[in-house]
């Protein structure tokens, strides 16, 4: 029924582009990945702007608000799962960058101080900034490799981690988003992030 | 770094894992001494054995405050974030280079000075290094493979790549040629370049990309920070296929966003196809050379994107147009004419303007394939300019630029220009004017009515006829991004946001993409019950539009609650005129919904004799006589009347020039339906066809409409004894409203229906019978008696025809009970006793069944040419 020439069109629906991404187009996904992106930024930029108080469960509600504004309320698992899934690599990606800027930064400041360091200091921290403490960044770049190696062995156990880590959904949501029990979750996950942590401990 | 683990050896870990996890310190000792455990396991599960239930947690921590932080990088942030890597590099060793000095912080990472630190030969490099999404993995793996064509492009004018690795650390970096110059732009100003000699270097650096096109490398981010000069006056060209190195190795290929589209250097000189994500072509260079040509003459790319957020950059290279040079060369400052040889900006722009003007504007057109066709016709033409021979660029005439704007926006006829077009302009010139006078809240307030009046006419209903709806692409994409910018242009007024929401969802409505509207919508009555409060205009509106729509969506009694709020306001009478009479054609569609005929017929008078008092004919008095013609064919039963109110719905609508609406479709289906039941297969078939043309043209691709167009061809092959025809048709419309949740609930009953009952003609009745099952469980939500009797009727027909009497039985005595609901559907008693009586028989149920057969009159009995009787041949108005 999708008609080609609905594919010219860059910002079509969502619910099409993952049903045309389920079906192996991977131009449909990219497009998908876009627009999630640009509506997680476009309601972050709200957020910070509105300087809502509990700035760490935001982002979940964030992802919430981005999945109803794009699909609604009533959409089909199958959709509702491609998009946490997207919106769990865009997080992931969004804050791995961050890690790494921030491990690199705090390098540069435990060796040098000057005038020059002391501004970078104060622009990395400005008000509403906060940057990652130094443990928490190492975990996430830990966390993205380690979860790498996990992808290639169980896709699977490898996408929840990323929906609990990245995207912080409760192990409810996520048996409700994958179509699997919430009791398979919460095994999966408890196994995950101990070996997650040995992993991150040996590095 | 341990091995990595292979599938097998994870899924064994996890089931020995989850055999030791509860149990005791003995058990866990007997499983790790099995001699059958491969070591590898062993290893891992003491390790994991030797985490607390502590440190776990911390996992979950980091997780915490992790996530917070990426909320606020998500969000616009100063372009200082972006220089965390320092100089950290000096005096170490990268591959076989030592790095001796730091020289700058790009876009990307760091740049370093080093030289061959083996001595094997004397090589001064630039060292770059990569920290922005770069996986380095992945990225030494693309540059294996690009390595081969990289080390293929020799040319004196680029900066050779000459290896790439990854540190200790695992930061990628990448070699290149070392140029110790200065930016081509700053090389001009600095020495006073007149425009003949800026004109010679940029054939240099075309002549340079032209060599690299020829074998197959794009550059992809060419701009005057990439192109230097060095000591003795040669161009070079940095960092060429760079961009495709470090494009491909984000984690996803993902990066026109967040990366280069992120940083206001590159996105200048980017291309329309290169921010939409589409693919990148030579031509991308030939647009960045125009770009790039642009700023050597008047001192500024084409497009301004000073002062913008990356999403605003991207929509502007996206969709907006690119300055000309002279326009640009005229608001310059004196010193950049000057700089160029020219005592005033004006003198500057003069001189630009003309065929120089021409050949910037050939390179920066819009579809890559109306650029020039190299970067080398580019060079030529310049040097045309130059040898002042006649250049081939011409200027686009202004019938093309409508042309290419109204292929833009496809479908768009002139008045939906018009009315689009103006109101989106309006849109960010009265909300930027608004945000300034923010303390002058009554004239933001006037603003926002003014806009809300716009979008959708002041007092017009949300799917009011004013344009041709275009395909929905372009439509689409047009609310799309105003729905975009809503809430960053009007961040601080929450009314506003409302009001706007209201306006955007009505036409995501009226396109037909009705789970989307029902979103934007539902946001719109929260905002407006929050920032007005419920008893207001803004309030009453959107739960107004919101009620229109869910009455179809989700079911009559899906409006109520919306519906009182807008009650509570007109009932205050408050510039409520048209709020009011709104109200009465909303209530009276949601009667209609549920059965109740009579009062959607007395309701929807109400409108029609207020209108003709006021003597105004709006589209509402359309909408209201299509009701009165639905309710009519349930009270009076008589095709002729319906056929004639069929028509003056039609006339009305012609009358007051709309070009579609609903209510057409509506009517044109009640034509259609009324021909057939006085047998007049022929002119009903034409009717089909003729609509069924009408929607191809007019209509959005919206999944409603593809459906209603399958069963109208279903319809037109039929009538033409085409079965196979007839078949495909009907399945493709139900294939559709079973993806779709986008079709509103009659048109999935008939369509279901009109499906069952042609799996039914041809026998295939399991089938029918599933396709008859989920479509009652389907629409059970609506609680609709009108949808749900028809549902369930043919649910029943599936089920006996399948040889499921106690089924059919239950289904057909489910819609009985609808219709005991709602006395005004009477007229479907008749046609669910008669096969519920079948489905007692064939229990062997006679008495009952006797008894269900003697509540109607015989078929036959009824005489020809009055309710419920045969209308075939009785004369009717034609």
């Amino acid at each position: 029924m999708a008609e080609p020439s609905a594919r010219g069109d860059r910002d079509a629906d969502l619910t099409q582009l993952l049903r045309q991404a389920q079906d192996g187009d991977t131009e449909a996904r990219d497009r998908a990945t876009r627009l999630v992106y640009d509506t997680l930024h476009q309601l972050a930029s709200r957020y910070v702007r509105e300087e809502r108080a509990d700035i760490t469960m935001q982002p979940t509600a964030l992802v919430h608000e981005a999945y109803l504004r794009l699909l609604g309320q009533h959409t089909p698992w199958q959709n509702r799962s491609h998009f946490f899934g997207i919106a769990a690599q865009t997080m992931r990606r969004i804050l791995v960058d961050h890690a790494r800027r921030s491990t690199a930064a705090r390098r540069d400041h435990g060796r040098r101080v000057s005038l020059d360091a002391l501004h970078e200091r104060v622009s990395v921290e400005q008000p509403g900034h906060s940057p990652l403490a130094v443990d928490d960044a190492h975990d996430i770049l830990g966390v993205h490799e380690a979860l790498a190696e996990m992808e290639r062995v169980d896709t699977r156990q490898a996408q929840l981690v990323a929906l609990k880590f990245f995207v912080g959904l409760t192990l409810d949501e996520i048996a409700e988003v994958m179509g699997i029990s919430p009791a398979t979750v919460s095994r999966e996950w408890s196994m995950a992030r101990v070996w997650l942590r040995q992993r991150l401990d040996a590095t | 770094m341990r091995p990595a683990l292979t599938t097998a050896e994870w899924a064994e870990l996890k089931s020995r894992w989850y055999a030791i996890e509860e149990s005791s310190e003995a058990d866990r000792r007997r499983v790790l001494s099995d001699p059958t455990l491969p070591d590898t396991i062993r290893r891992e599960l003491e390790r994991m054995l030797a985490v607390g239930a502590e440190e776990a947690d911390s996992l979950e921590r980091s997780s915490r405050a992790a996530r917070g932080v990426a909320l606020l990088h998500a969000a616009p942030t100063p372009a200082t974030s972006e220089t965390a890597e320092s100089p950290t590099l000096v005096g170490q060793r990268v591959g076989p280079f030592l790095v001796t000095r730091f020289v700058a912080r790009g876009g990307m990472g760091a740049v370093y000075e080093a030289e061959r630190a083996d001595h094997a030969y004397v090589q001064r490099v630039a060292i770059k290094t990569l920290w922005r999404g770069a996986d380095s993995e992945e990225l030494l793996h693309r540059f294996r493979a690009e390595r081969q064509i990289l080390a293929g492009l020799q040319h004196p004018n680029i900066s050779q790549l000459v290896d790439g690795g990854a540190t200790a650390e695992g930061t990628p970096w990448l070699a290149m040629e070392f140029v110790d110059g200065e930016p081509i732009d700053a090389w001009c100003d600095a020495r006073r370049l007149d425009i003949t000699a800026r004109l010679d270097l940029f054939r240099q650096v075309c002549a340079a990309v032209h060599h690299a096109h020829q074998r197959l490398v794009v550059h992809r981010d060419l701009k005057p920070g990439n192109v230097f000069v060095n000591a003795d006056g040669t161009v070079k060209l940095l960092d060429f296929g760079v961009a495709k190195l470090v494009a491909g190795a984000t984690v996803d290929g993902y990066h026109t966003l967040t990366d280069a589209g992120l940083s206001p250097l590159t996105a200048a000189y980017a291309a329309p196809e290169q921010v939409s994500g589409e693919s990148v072509s030579t031509a991308t260079d030939v647009f960045a050379l125009g770009a790039f040509l642009c700023t050597l003459l008047t001192g500024a790319p084409p497009h301004d994107l000073t002062g913008l957020d990356s999403v605003e950059r991207l929509l502007r290279v996206r969709d907006g147009s690119p300055r000309t040079p002279s326009e640009i060369a005229a608001k310059q400052p004196a010193g950049v004419a000057a700089a160029r040889g020219f005592e005033s900006p004006t003198r500057l722009a003069d001189a630009l303007r003309g065929e120089l003007e021409a050949i910037v504007q050939m390179a920066l057109r819009r579809e890559p394939a109306r650029r020039y066709a190299s970067a080398e016709a580019l060079a030529d033409d310049v040097r045309r300019y130059l040898r002042r021979d006649r250049v081939l660029a011409r200027p686009d005439t202004t019938r093309y630029r409508l042309w290419t704007f109204v292929r833009r926006h496809r479908a768009f006829t002139v008045a939906a220009c018009t009315v689009f077009i103006t109101l989106l302009g309006a849109a960010a010139i009265t909300l930027r004017q608004a945000t300034r006078i923010r303390s002058e809240a009554q004239r933001a307030e006037r603003a926002a009515a003014f806009l809300s009046g716009m979008v959708s006419g002041t007092n017009a209903t949300s799917s009011d006829p004013l344009v041709r709806l275009p395909p929905q692409g372009t439509l689409a994409q047009l609310l799309d991004s105003a729905l975009l910018r809503v809430p960053r242009v009007f961040a601080d007024d929450a009314s506003i946001r409302a009001r706007l929401y209201t306006a955007i969802g009505a036409n995501i409505a009226s396109q037909g993409r009705l789970t989307r509207a029902r979103a934007v919508l539902d946001s719109a009555r929260w905002l407006a019950e929050n920032a007005d409060g419920a008893l207001s205009a803004a309030a009453a509106r959107a739960n107004l539009e919101y009620a229109t729509l869910v009455i179809e969506l989700d079911g009559p009694w899906a409006a109520d609650a919306p519906l009182r709020t807008v009650e509570a306001w007109t009932v205050r009478g408050r510039d409520a005129s048209d709020l009011a009479t709104r109200l009465l054609l909303v209530r009276a569609l949601q009667a209609h919904a549920r059965g109740e005929m009579r009062r959607a017929d007395s309701l929807a008078s109400v409108i029609i004799v207020q209108e003709r008092r006021s003597a105004v004919r709006s589209s509402l008095s359309v909408r209201a006589e299509a009701i009165r013609m639905a309710a009519s064919s349930w009270l009076r039963r008589d095709p002729r009347d319906y056929l004639r109110r069929a028509r003056e719905v039609m006339a009305l609508a012609d009358s007051l020039g709309f070009a579609y609406s609903n209510e057409q479709v509506r009517a044109q289906a009640a034509e259609i339906e009324a021909l057939l039941v006085l047998g007049r297969a022929g002119p009903a078939g034409e009717v089909a066809r003729r609509w069924q043309d009408n929607l191809r043209e007019n209509m959005s691709f919206a999944d409603g409409v593809e459906a209603a167009i399958a069963q109208l061809q279903g319809f037109v092959a039929a009538v033409r004894g085409d079965s196979a025809a007839r078949r495909e048709n009907a399945e493709r419309a139900w294939r559709i409203a079973q993806q779709s949740p986008d079709i509103p609930m009659t048109s999935r009953v008939l369509i279901a229906n009109s499906a069952i009952d042609d799996a039914l003609a041809r026998g295939d009745v399991a089938w029918a019978r599933a396709a008859a099952d989920s479509s009652v469980v389907r629409l059970q939500g609506t609680r609709s008696p009108l949808v749900l009797s028809f549902a369930e009727l043919y649910a029943g027909s599936a089920r006996l025809a399948a040889g499921d009497a106690v089924a059919a039985e239950a289904a057909f005595r489910a819609g009985l009970a609808q219709v005991t609901m709602a006395p005004d559907l009477a007229s479907m008693g008749p046609r669910l006793r008669r096969p519920l009586a079948e489905a007692l028989r064939r229990q062997q149920r006679m008495a009952e069944a006797d008894s269900v057969a003697r509540l109607d009159p015989p078929r036959a009995s009824v005489p020809k040419c009055t309710p419920g009787g045969d209308w075939r041949g009785c004369p009717d108005t034609d």
